[in-house]
């Protein structure tokens, strides 16, 4: 025998009524309360306006091992027009790679979206360190480190002296350089870009935010 | 028909495979799997191969790759550093500890 349900009493209704209304205004509550405006209010990432630069990046892309790789390299800095195994995981988009103004006469670098969502910087020299050979240096770090930027440092096999270049976000007016000797620089951070040459190694970077 | 669809996307799919896995085989770990190296030690291949790219990462460590001969490439902990050249060259990848700290560190070139 099928069971039926009993019809509501009118105080069963009124007593259901008020603790769906109760129920809606505790969702509410809930809904709008500081978790939900925190969120609204979350910090937005950091910007690098370095990213929308628009001149020539003076970086040919390539395909390495080609003749025509081959050419272009012979004569200035190239990079892998597809990404390889490990850039493809973990390098610079190549779509969003753009220069970088640096003070440095020898040395060109970029900066780039990192494949992780994070941030990249890549430099060669101007002048082949090998004859014909313009090596391509890159640093990338993924998403979480955003806030931090990066930094890369380009030695030639048996030189004493480095080029430490780095990249930060917009509101990062210098950086602290800690060297391997035991000294620290300030160097003034302008369109992303900071950059300095040292004999000595860096060992940490610190950004100093703001004027 | 249908047996026949069925074996064109089971060829497909076959191919794919072999692709990325072709590709995914041109990056090649030469450090790795508790490769130690103390701080400002090198670490070589100790034979030359034809390559056009050394790449390096420390676990938790500041790392250099580089082309012995050439230049390296350092970034501090937590980054991939990456050197590479528009042509292959015959050569010898090697890592650098660039850390205040030794550590464990992985090395692959391609």
């Amino acid at each position: 025998m099928p069971y039926r349900i009993p019809p509501l009493t009118r105080r069963q209704f009124y007593l259901a009524c008020g603790l769906l209304t109760l129920a809606a205004i505790i969702s509410f509550a809930l809904m709008s309360g500081p978790g939900a405006t925190a969120k609204a209010n979350a910090p937005s990432p950091p910007s690098y306006s370095a990213l929308g630069n628009t001149e020539p990046t003076e970086l040919a892309l390539v395909t390495p091992g080609t003749a025509e790789a081959s050419t272009l390299g012979a004569k200035g800095p190239t990079f892998p027009s597809s990404p390889t195994a490990g850039l493809a995981s973990h390098g610079p988009v190549v779509d969003s790679i753009r220069k970088l103004p640096i003070s440095l006469p020898d040395v060109s670098a970029w900066i780039a979206k990192s494949a992780e969502g994070g941030i990249c910087v890549l430099a060669s020299r101007r002048q082949p360190v090998v004859q014909g050979e313009y090596g391509v240096g890159t640093s990338c770090v993924p998403a979480a480190l955003l806030d931090s930027g990066t930094v890369l440092e380009l030695r030639p096999d048996g030189s004493n002296v480095g080029t430490i270049i780095g990249v930060v976000p917009d509101n990062v007016s210098a950086v602290r350089v800690t060297l391997s000797n035991g000294t620290s620089d300030t160097v003034p951070a302008g369109g992303n870009a900071w950059a300095l040459e040292s004999d000595a190694h860096f060992v940490s970077t610190e950004s100093v935010v703001g004027g | 028909m249908r047996k026949l669809r069925m074996l064109i996307l089971v060829g497909a799919v076959v191919c794919c495979a072999v692709f990325a896995a072709l590709a995914l085989a041109s990056r090649t770990e030469w450090a790795g799997n508790g490769y130690h190296l103390e701080s400002g030690q090198n670490g070589f291949l100790n034979h030359k191969i034809n390559f056009f790219l050394s790449e390096g990462k420390g676990e938790n460590r500041a790392v250099c790759a580089g082309i012995r001969g050439v230049e390296e490439s350092c970034v501090p902990r937590g980054s991939y550093a990456v050197y590479d050249l528009p042509f292959y060259i015959e050569g010898e990848p090697y890592l650098h500890n660039h850390d205040p700290e030794g550590g464990y560190f992985h090395g692959w070139y391609e």
